[in-house]
């Protein structure tokens, strides 16, 4: 039902009607922006960088193939968008990550959820670019491993590959604030 | 099963990648070895942390504005002569740390043949199609920056039957 709306929607967009865009976006935009909060880190740049892959989708539009998946397609442009993002800012030395904040935490046994979720954010951001997106999107987003590839343009096992090392080394960041029995 | 074999195996048991046997051959392992059982505990406690990451939710007045926003920059994108089309990015291969590839592609060709006397090595450099020397050499790449950034000794052995086990036969013990 959503694919066929998703289709007339598309096919609106195709020919300049641009209420037509802000109704697909709507179908997409809070999942997204929850990708782009996850890259990104804070919410005023995941706003920004949202509006920005959604002005090139808009531009693009008519490179899109119908017979493709829209979402995967928006997706490309998103993380190419967040990632072009993090770069530039990583080039302005400014903080990329809100939650980068530092938090020098003692290995205590009775460690708070909210300061491990706080450490994990912060060992998400010592991954490598690609790591850390296939990660987020994956573990943190709950998306397929082939649509990842997909939208990272890689291969399945090139993504298993990111995420195995990404947990890796999240894992060994994050052990001596874990319980042993998990 | 070796510890080393069973640890290199608990994410893939997490995200259910393991074939039968090989599963259960690893949970034999992991109900009579406490090291490897909290190894498991550990990712497993990653993961579910991760899962439990939110975005904050965001009010109608936020998406509004959002709405109000994205109308105007459509706005001056039509306004502005249209230059732009979506290219996907290529999957691109940095050839720059050339003479440390090249170097790291040696060490691993001969520890490969060290380890598995030469045959997976063999059909990989001989059989490979693009697509997968693509990623072999993306998986050098990576493998040489990490080699830099971690002082881990082992991962290098690790990630080498890592590549194995990825490119190989899946699920084979
Ligand atoms: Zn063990």
């Amino acid at each position: 039902m959503i694919e066929i709306a998703e289709g007339l929607l598309i096919d609106k967009v195709k020919t300049g009607d641009d209420d037509a865009f802000q109704q697909l976006v709507s179908l997409h935009r809070e999942k997204a922006f929850g990708l782009c909060y996850s890259i990104v880190g804070n919410v005023e740049d995941a706003k920004d960088v949202l509006q920005m892959a959604l002005v090139k989708a808009y531009k693009g539009m008519g490179n899109f193939k119908k017979n493709a998946s829209f979402y995967t397609w928006l997706y490309r442009i998103l993380v190419n968008t967040a990632r072009d993002f993090l770069r530039k800012k990583a080039r302005e030395k400014t903080e990329v990550f809100e939650f980068a904040a530092d938090v020098s935490l003692s290995p205590e046994k009775r460690i708070i959820n909210a300061e491990l979720k706080q450490l994990l954010d912060q060992a998400i951001c010592t991954l490598s670019e690609n790591q850390r997106i296939s990660f987020i999107m994956r573990h943190v987003n709950g998306m397929k491993v082939n649509d990842i590839a997909q939208i990272i343009h890689c291969r399945p096992a090139t993504v298993k590959v990111h995420i195995y090392r990404a947990v890796k080394n999240l894992k060994k960041q994050l052990t001596p604030y874990l319980t042993a029995t998990g | 099963m070796l510890c080393f074999n069973a640890r290199k195996k608990l994410y893939a048991l997490t995200e259910g990648d393991l074939s039968g046997s090989s599963a259960e051959e690893l949970k034999v392992h992991l109900d009579s070895c406490a090291k490897c059982a909290e190894e498991y505990g550990r990712i497993k406690q990653v993961l579910e942390l991760a899962s439990k990451k939110e975005a904050p939710k965001m009010p109608p007045e936020f998406w509004a504005e959002f709405d109000r926003d994205l109308r105007e920059k459509l706005v001056r994108e039509k306004e502005t002569p249209d230059t732009f089309t979506i290219r996907p990015e290529r999957t691109k291969i940095n050839l720059k740390p050339v003479y440390a590839l090249a170097a790291m592609a040696m060490f691993l060709i001969s520890v490969s043949f060290y380890l598995f006397g030469g045959v997976p090595t063999k059909s990989r450099l001989n059989a490979a199609s693009d697509e997968r020397l693509v990623n072999d050499l993306l998986a050098i790449e990576e493998l040489t920056e990490e080699a830099m950034i971690f002082d881990d000794q082992d991962i290098l052995l690790d990630e080498i039957f890592l590549l194995e086990e990825v490119n190989g036969s899946n699920g084979s013990a």
